[in-house]
């Protein structure tokens, strides 16, 4: 480990390092006379003597060679491989099923819904398609099991995509001249402020979703949209509407936003999960939650077997040549799973065993090495220097000699 | 006592000013006549040394901020930023800190200007009744600029006295032996001289400063590869998905989008160029250079001086220093002279006595001249000490109980003859400047009457004085340089014995000075007086008619012999000059003083070493080039003259001779003028340019020096305080230079320039980021998160302990070249940056991929990848400053985590307290709970710093075990509690041995007649006419009788002018 070492006390002090001082000043320059002498009242010019004013902080100097560093290496490493190992075993725990439903067929015609949704007033102008998907479950998921929808090549994190909202508005502390980023969706044909305004809302993903398990007959799973967004977006983030009077709904819409939500945005939680705008262009964001309380055959999570997802499809992805998923999935820690995780610390302990091994024997040589060689480990320009320094003996090993220096003077030249 | 009464005669001129022929525009002041006829408005009297003033502070600060090419890089953004919707920051976040910087810039400016205000104020002014009824009028010279010359003519009641120099009082006397002076106003405000004299000091910048711009430069590169990049990357995907993008609105190309686009890149992107860094630095400096005024190791305690940073822009040149040019007298002597013997009448008092190793040292003749005079059978012997009693400018002081106080003198070389002539019995008892000096010889007193006295000046080397001695003659006494007093002996008796004395004496670095003595019968004095009168009252010529006159009286000499005079070295200075070479800096002395002197001082401070080869330069210099390389294994220095140096600085030769005083370990330039001083620091800083000079001195005679160097350092000497005033550190010791250089120096340059490669290292580390990410920035970074841990490395960072700095000179030569900061090492901090940053960003891109973080199964968007991303960044910088320092005092700590803390702080406020304050605080609500509640932020916080360190913590323990620099191994054997010495400095160690002394060769050098050159050139060749302005007040003590002061300010120049009463 480093060593912690009081700077003052681990110097090797020079013993004649202050002699020149000492010598040749008569004593004068002795700072405990000089300081008694100015205690007598006079204004000094003698500056602080304090630690802080001399750059006498104590201070910890670690030493960061080959034989102090490997053993942190070692410790890190032994540690990150723990918790990557541990990772690793808390990942394979968690639970995830993701179905691709971009290509699903309506049911009946067997059309595909992408070629029929292909612009997002679709779902307003024309009925619903729906579509069916049957999976099977092999495994039961345990534990708080979520909905998730996923889409792929969506770039919520578009800078002008991202800034087209009013925040105000959806705090509920404004309903009119509402930001001019939300424009082109900011009023209405009709001179009425779009609520909510801006790009994010208008393109809110509206595919609904509807999970059925097969115990003979469909079996409606029950899951509710509370609690799918952050408390803080439900309590401060998104207020609550007085009027929706001289407000449009955005024109994707299906239905306004009084309709989704009668109290404001602050009860529309698949909104505010929406507005959580997306870091990278693949995304997942959560839809609903499993109630496991109602019925006792979710109680401990979600039981193997076949299920029946009906989708209401109705979001355009294929234009831009994104993909849509419905995801099933369970939680750890560390949210979602995600085997990246545990991998990570585990090379980073690889990592720092090597680098440990490594200086550990570099370690060995450098010491055995330098039992023969005082300069081993030097950089050679600076040994160089060394070797080559005209007068090795600094003043603090000669200046004694001359003592009053000012009587010798030597001869210039001889005539 | 009033110097100008023996001028009441009727011998003086009684012609009116207005008659008198003007060659030139005079100044004509008239005495209390306010109405007087064609009366002048003359100047103002206010001046300003400050650089600013009420009204012309914020024009001119402005301009001179937004001069630095960072400072106007921010205004430009921050104008950018306000053009609405192309900022992808806030409207503020660049105008906000920069105004915050700025305002910080102007506090600390105004502090400077107001300490360089702070004068002496002007003393309360007497008004006496007296003087009112005084009558009369000033011609003298129009203001101009040299402070060696004033010449002028007082008219009281039709009666013209001349005026001097030697009543000239500049402005900035101070008073020291008297509580006031009367004086008469002649130049005020920007016309006195040395208002005239000062020169707008010089801008220094220090060679990391200079070579940071350029990094600047290059910085700014980068960020245009990544504001272009990325706008073509933009359109590219813009023309390519765009169009099938229906969520996202006005997504079309055109000239208008592309320029929005490439703006918005501009600003987003600018953020890797360190905002804070320019304040960093400057108040860092502010911090250092206090470090420096507080260290008690370069604090004179008899003096009652500490060191004194007079700026704080250099403090890492310090660092650096290549060259040394040191004034002689007073810097590395202690301009103290002591009297060490004579050689009268062809008998030498005192000796230089070989030591056995061809050095010699002086035992002092004193006694044996004591015992002699006080015998009183040697008649010389007498003439001799008379002289040295009367023929000088010294006056004795007394106390109300007619005590002796002190002589006092204007040169220490005068003082000091006078107290050796009162110690052999003669004392100086009275003196009237221009009338009569009363001696006292074993209790009898005699009054020798001054006729005549002819000053020293540099050019006539020699002081002489026409008196009547005790018994009626007429006398001439004259001392002065060997060259100049030899040249006008009747006979050349005692020449060759007083030439051989006179040579010991200078072997053992001793100053010497030429006595004579001359006879004047009555007749020809009668005659001379007449032009000697002439000559003092005529204004435009005085000084040559004066000479002329002279010259007529200083013939048929006869000699008496030469004293020798020790000028002691001072304190520590042979130690200090042999670590400042060990310590791989040259060192150049320049002097006024003669050659063989300065090779003597050079000598005795080790300057000059018995295993060198000694040249002087007087003949070819090629020839002498052509010398060094047959002398193999010797190494050179060279002994060059002012007069062969301005040979030299003919630009035809001067490459070939700066080349050869380059090959030289060392350089001692002798009888150089201050031109000649800052010439040389020119020449060498033109032929290296990548070499940082340092200049020290003491007189005004260095303030060219110390202006031309790169770092000039005054020492506050006997010679007055325009040295410490033009320089940029002050000393009270030479020896003191070394802890200045090796400690404060090394130190300083370890941290400003790991400040300013860790300042652009953190902004690329978080910013570039921003490149992989669109990702939203905070300007708080570079302030509240960051900020103070550049500034603790940059102020409290110890490389090196001090014993170990001062112990080991060798360690300064790390930070003497460009090793440590360089492009080529900033460069590489700045690719740590982007590998640190793409390491942050793969893991968090790792980490948040699913975008399902929270145990809750809740998702996070692009504000806690943000968030995330920063919070790792911030710790991550935090600890690689950690990893930098050397030393973590407390305050290392306190910014360390005090940093890290104040984002965390800053994270928990702004998610909670203003989530209707719009832009990013109304979008990061709930944000504090969102990071500290997932095991995700924890995670990261363990994992991503480590690994991003990994590579930096294996590479330094890997540095420090096989490819150590000096300093690190020094500091290893510290740690280890070993002696450096006794293992690294093993093999090197060697005593400077009587035997080496006894094995040096004879120096050659110049050997045709030295004799002719021997011999000082008087008393105040080093002292010079610096203008003293200090001791010019002295005289004044014994003038300030009981009339009362009619001057009008304390800081003008002033006339000193008397009135009998």
């Amino acid at each position: 480990m480093l060593e912690p070492v009081e700077d003052s006390q681990a110097v090797v002090r020079p013993e004649d390092d202050d002699n020149i001082d000492d010598e040749d000043l008569e004593g004068a320059n002795n700072s405990a006379a000089a300081g008694a002498g100015n205690a007598s009242g006079a204004t000094s010019n003698r500056p602080p003597s304090s630690a802080f004013h001399q750059q006498k902080l104590p201070a910890w100097q670690p030493l960061l060679t080959a034989g102090t560093v490997f053993p942190v290496f070692l410790i890190m490493s032994i540690a990150f491989i723990c918790l990557g190992v541990a990772l690793l075993l808390a990942n394979s725990n968690i639970s995830e099923l993701s179905i691709d439903y971009t290509d699903c067929k309506r049911i009946g015609d067997r059309t595909p819904c992408a070629n029929l949704v292909k612009k997002p007033e679709f779902y307003y102008n024309y009925s619903v398609c729906q579509c069916r998907l049957e999976f099977k479950l092999d495994k039961p998921m345990t534990g708080q099991v979520y909905a998730y929808y996923a889409l792929t090549n969506f770039h919520q994190n578009h800078r002008k995509y991202v800034k087209s909202h009013d925040r105000m508005q959806l705090s509920g502390r404004r309903y009119s001249d509402l930001d001019a980023e939300c424009e082109p969706y900011r009023t209405s044909a009709d001179g009425k402020w779009i609520a909510p305004c801006g790009a994010v809302a208008n393109s809110l993903f509206n595919d609904t979703f509807k999970l059925m398990r097969r115990v003979g007959s469909l079996e409606t799973v029950p899951w509710t949209v509370k609690g799918i967004s952050w408390s803080a977006d439900v309590a401060r983030k998104y207020g609550r509407v007085d009027t929706w009077n001289g407000t449009a709904k955005p024109p994707n819409w299906a239905v306004p936003e009084s309709a989704r939500s009668p109290i404001g945005y602050t009860g529309d939680e698949e909104l505010q999960v929406w507005m959580t705008v997306a870091a990278l262009p693949t995304f997942r964001k959560l839809h609903r939650r499993l109630i496991h309380s109602d019925i006792s055959a979710y109680a401990e999570g979600l039981p193997a077997g076949n299920y029946s997802l009906l989708v209401n499809y109705s979001y355009p992805v294929a234009g831009f040549g994104g993909t849509k998923s419905f995801v099933l999935a369970t939680a750890g820690l560390l949210g979602g799973r995600n085997a990246g995780l545990g991998g990570l610390a585990i090379a980073v302990g690889c990592l720092h065993l090597a680098l440990c091994c490594a200086l550990a024997v570099l370690h060995t040589h450098a010491k055995r090495n330098r039992e023969t060689d005082p300069y081993y480990g030097m950089d050679p320009l600076h040994r160089a220097l060394l070797e080559n320094t005209p007068t090795g003996a600094s003043s603090a090993d000669t200046a004694s000699e001359d003592g009053d220096v000012s009587v010798v003077a030597r001869r210039p030249r001889t005539t | 006592y009033t110097p100008l009464q023996n001028q009441l005669g009727p011998q003086l001129s009684q012609e009116h000013p207005s008659q008198q022929s003007a060659a030139y525009k005079e100044r004509v002041i008239h005495l209390n006549r306010a109405d007087a006829e064609g009366r002048v408005q003359f100047r103002s009297n206010s001046i300003s040394t400050t650089k600013y003033t009420v009204v012309t502070f914020w024009p001119k600060f402005l301009f001179e901020q937004f001069r630095k090419a960072p400072n106007a890089f921010f205004f430009l953004i921050a104008l950018l930023q306000q053009i609405p919707g192309i900022s992808p920051t806030g409207r503020f976040t660049t105008a906000v800190p920069l105004s915050i910087i700025m305002l910080l810039t102007a506090i600390k400016e105004v502090v400077e200007d107001w300490v360089r205000q702070s004068l002496p104020a002007t003393s309360e002014h007497k008004q006496p009744s007296q003087l009112h009824s005084l009558q009369g009028q000033l011609v003298c010279e129009p203001p101009d600029d040299d402070t060696t010359k004033f010449k002028g003519s007082l008219y009281l009641d039709q009666v013209r006295y001349p005026v001097s120099l030697n009543q000239l009082l500049m402005r900035g006397t101070c008073l020291r032996k008297t509580s006031y002076v009367i004086g008469l106003v002649v130049y005020t405000g920007a016309d006195t001289k040395v208002m005239k004299n000062s020169k707008p000091v010089p801008l220094k910048r220090s060679r990391v400063e200079r070579e940071s711009n350029r990094y600047f430069l290059l910085l700014l590169l980068i960020l245009a590869f990544f504001t272009l990049f990325t706008t073509v990357a933009n359109m590219v995907w813009t023309s390519r998905i765009g169009p099938f993008a229906w969520y996202i609105t006005n997504n079309e190309i055109s000239v208008g989008h592309f320029g929005a686009v490439l703006i918005t890149c501009f600003i987003m992107f600018h953020t890797i160029v360190p905002i804070s860094l320019q304040v960093t630095l400057e108040f860092m400096r502010i911090f250092q250079a206090y470090f420096i005024q507080c260290d008690l190791d370069m604090y004179d305690p008899i003096a009652d001086i500490a060191a004194e940073a007079r700026t704080s822009s250099l403090n890492e040149e310090l660092g650096q220093v290549n060259f040394i040019f040191s004034d002689k007298t007073g810097t590395l002597t202690q301009n103290s002279m002591v009297f060490q013997g004579a050689t009268v009448a062809g008998r030498m008092y005192g000796d230089a006595v070989s030591n056995g190793a061809e050095a010699y040292e002086f035992v002092s003749g004193v006694n044996s001249m004591r015992s002699e005079a006080a015998q009183g059978q040697n008649k010389d012997l007498d003439d001799f000490l008379s002289i040295l009693t009367v023929c000088h400018t010294v006056i004795p002081e007394r106390d109300s109980h007619d005590n002796l106080l002190e002589y006092s003198a204007s040169s220490p070389d005068e003082s000091a003859l006078v107290y050796a002539a009162k110690d052999m019995g003669y004392e100086l008892f009275e003196r009237s400047l221009d009338t009569f000096v009363i001696v006292k010889v074993n209790g009898e007193m005699r009054r020798f009457e001054v006729l005549a006295t002819f000053e020293f000046t540099s050019d006539r080397k020699r002081m002489s004085m026409v008196v009547r001695c005790p018994n009626g003659a007429i006398r001439v006494f004259c001392k002065g340089a060997d060259s100049v007093i030899f040249s006008r002996l009747q006979s050349p008796h005692l020449v060759s014995e007083t030439t051989n004395h006179m040579s010991k004496f200078a072997m053992a670095g001793l100053r010497t000075l030429c006595i004579a003595v001359g006879d004047m019968p009555q007749s020809e004095w009668s005659r001379l007086h007449t032009e000697y009168e002439n000559a003092r009252n005529d204004i435009e010529r005085r000084e040559a008619k004066l000479a002329l006159v002279a010259e007529k009286l200083e013939k048929n000499l006869r000699l008496l012999g030469a004293t020798a005079i020790e000028d002691r070295l001072q304190v520590g200075v042979p130690a200090t000059i042999n670590d400042l070479l060990l310590a791989g800096i040259r060192i150049w002395v320049l002097t006024g003083d003669k050659l063989e002197t300065a090779v003597n001082i050079g000598y005795s401070c080790r300057l000059l070493q018995p295993e060198m080869e000694v040249r002087s330069a007087v003949a070819e210099l090629s020839h002498w080039l052509c010398g060094i390389a047959s002398v193999k294994g010797k190494e050179p220095a060279l002994v060059i003259e002012g007069e062969s140096l301005s040979w030299a600085s003919h630009q035809s030769v001067r490459n070939e001779f700066i080349d050869v005083c380059l090959q030289c370990r060392t350089v001692i330039c002798c009888r150089v003028s201050p031109k000649q001083k800052s010439d040389v620091v020119r020449y060498v800083r033109e032929a290296m340019p990548s070499a940082v000079t340092l200049a020290i001195g003491d007189g005004a005679n260095d303030v060219p020096m110390i202006q031309e160097s790169h770092v000039g350092v005054g020492l506050k000497g006997k010679e007055g305080l325009q040295a410490a005033a033009a320089s940029d550190y002050s000393l009270s010791q030479f020896r003191f230079l070394k802890k200045l250089l090796l400690v404060h120096g090394a130190w300083n340059y370890h941290r400003v320039t790991i400040v300013i490669l860790f300042s652009f290292y953190k902004n690329i580390t978080i910013y570039v980021t921003a490149f992989w990410f669109a990702l939203w920035t905070q300007a708080l970074y570079n302030v509240f998160f960051t900020g103070a841990t550049p500034f603790a490395l940059g102020v409290w960072d110890r490389s090196c302990s001090v014993e170990n700095c001062m112990r080991y000179p060798q360690l300064y030569r790390e930070s003497q070249g460009s090793d440590r900061y360089n492009f080529k090492v900033f460069a590489l901090w700045m690719l740590n940056g982007v590998y640190h940053s793409a390491i942050i960003f793969l893991c968090v891109l790792l980490a948040v991929s699913t975008g399902a973080v929270f145990s809750d199964g809740k998702t996070a968007g692009l504000y806690y990848l943000g968030s995330l991303v920063y919070a790792i960044a911030v710790i991550t910088v935090g600890l690689k400053a950690g990893l930098e320092h050397t030393a973590w005092t407390g305050m290392s700590h306190l910014a360390i985590w005090g940093g890290i803390g104040n984002y965390l702080v800053f994270l928990v406020i702004s998610s909670n307290f203003f989530p209707h304050a719009g832009g990013n605080f109304s979008e990061v609500v709930g944000y504090d709970r969102a990071l500290f509640g997932s095991g995700m932020f924890w995670y990261l916080l363990m994992l991503v710093p480590a690994l991003a360190l990994t590579r930096d913590v294996a590479w330094k323990a890997y540095k420090k075990t096989c490819r150590k620099t000096l300093r690190e191994e020094v500091f290893e054997m510290e740690k280890l509690r070993k002696d450096p010495s006794t293992v690294l400095f093993q093999g090197t160690y060697r005593k400077v041995t009587e035997k080496a002394r006894l094995l040096r060769n004879a120096v050659g050098g110049r050997s045709a007649d030295a004799s002719a050159n021997l011999g000082d050139s008087g008393p105040a060749v080093e002292a010079s006419r610096g203008v003293n302005l200090d001791e010019e007040a002295g005289p004044a003590a014994s003038a300030a009788s009981a009339a009362s002061s009619a001057a009008e300010a304390g800081t003008v120049g002033r006339l000193r002018l008397t009135v009998s009463h």
